[in-house]
């Protein structure tokens, strides 16, 4: 089996290269992925949007479209390898969790992942490919469908158990890089805050106020407790937040107490 | 100044409001429940607002828009709860002392409102199915 780090993302909610970040062990995301990728496989590869000529590299070679993109191109690369597939961006992944993903590989099905702890769906980068998706992954990216996840509901596959909200929580955005930061540093607290719901939330949650107790530090981190617990299947992106009253950052430091509305996009008039 | 309504909006006393010696211009939106969206028809609509922050944003609006535009006074009304066709969801009205700042207003605030005051609206069509507007379009590519 081989490794593939993605590094190609264009990072555009972080106004920063995410691989270059150094948040442990005084690695960037980029070296420590293609750590955590060694220690399972036998080579490791980086994929990039542009051709770099840089030894174990694998240039995506259907343009700059994104993840499946790039894992088309590691399978083109050598068709008749497994490709352990991992996003750079995960810093609270252990090797543990890619040791308990390669012990568990089904090499009769497509591909073997994780759950997702807020969705109950496929996490398609942090899993292993195998050699039998590549047909339907070409004939994906050549109807225009990009999406990884909703390519893995379509395969046959091995789906593990969920490691739990934050082994597979990215850096996208500045609220992500607080909560990662806080459980990297281990300085979060214990707060309670109460949360209203309106309008669609209310309906999916079943009711129009709870009381929560939350380690959370932002509201970005809470709306994703919230996802796993009520499985609401919208996304931050594109919503706003309001806390105690008023609209605030997602980054914004929840302290003890506060009250928050998620605000999905709105329709008035 | 901006107000949600949980009863039939009169839009004559939105008008009345508005009224002053220095105006010379008056213009309005009004905002009506339509029987179809999208090919599919309509039966009644529902609006749930965060009233709190509805009213706050609204008023910011408000504040605004008469700054930059050259206004004399605006209100507007917001229903919420249940409205069927032919109801009036939303009014404005923009009083100035020429034309094209009353016009000009009344655009801007129907615009803003839409896409920050936060208020959400459920189609319920006749086929007995509803759907929140737009939530459900933002829901990730349906997954």
């Amino acid at each position: 089996m081989k490794g593939l780090l993605l590094v190609g993302g264009k990072s555009s909610r972080m106004g920063a290269d995410k691989s270059e970040l150094v948040l442990r062990d005084g690695l960037s995301q980029r070296e420590r992925g293609i750590q955590l990728l060694g220690c399972v496989c036998n080579e490791v590869y980086v994929s990039t949007r542009e051709e770099s000529g840089a030894e174990n590299t694998i240039a995506d070679a259907f343009g700059s479209i994104g993840p499946l993109g790039a894992i088309a191109s590691a399978q083109q690369n050598d068709p008749d390898s497994a490709w352990l597939v991992l996003a750079c961006d995960l810093p609270l992944l252990e090797q543990e969790h890619l040791t308990n993903l390669t012990n568990s590989r089904d090499t009769k099905k497509d591909a073997t992942c994780f759950t997702s702890a807020t969705d109950g769906l496929p996490e398609p980068l942090c899993a292993i490919w195998e050699p039998s998706s590549m047909n339907t992954v070409r004939e994906s990216l050549d109807a225009g469908k990009r999406c990884p996840r909703s390519l893995l509901l379509s395969l046959e596959t091995n789906s593990l158990s969920s490691p739990g909200l934050w082994p597979l929580a990215n850096t996208n955005t500045k609220a992500d890089l607080l909560e990662i930061k806080a459980r990297l540093n281990k300085s979060t607290l214990l707060k309670t805050i109460s949360v209203s719901y309106f309008a669609q939330l209310r309906e999916l949650t079943g009711t129009s106020s709870e009381t929560i107790k939350t380690d959370s530090e932002t509201p970005a981190g809470l709306f994703e407790e919230i996802r796993a617990k009520h499985s609401i299947p919208l996304k931050r992106k594109g919503m706003m937040v309001a806390v105690n009253g008023d609209f605030t950052d997602w980054s914004h430091p929840l302290a003890e107490g506060e009250d928050v509305v998620f605000i999905p996009p709105v329709a008035g008039g | 100044m901006f107000k949600l309504a949980n009863k039939p909006i009169d839009p004559r006393a939105l008008c009345d409001a508005v009224r002053d010696p220095a105006a010379g211009g008056f213009a309005s939106f009004e905002g009506w429940v339509r029987n179809h969206h999208h090919g599919r028809n309509v039966a009644s609509l529902e609006y749930e607002a965060f009233p709190a922050l509805a009213e706050k944003e609204g008023n910011r609006i408000l504040e605004k828009i008469c700054a930059d535009h050259d206004i004399v006074t605006a209100r507007c009304q917001h229903r919420t709860g249940h409205l069927q066709i032919g109801e009036i969801a939303i009014a404005i009205a923009v009083s100035a002392a020429h034309r094209d700042a009353a016009f000009d207003a009344c655009r801007a605030i129907i615009d803003s409102i839409k896409s920050t005051v936060p208020i959400w609206k459920k189609e319920h069509y006749t086929d007995g199915t509803s759907v929140w507007v737009k939530c459900h379009a933002c829901a990730d590519h349906g997954h």
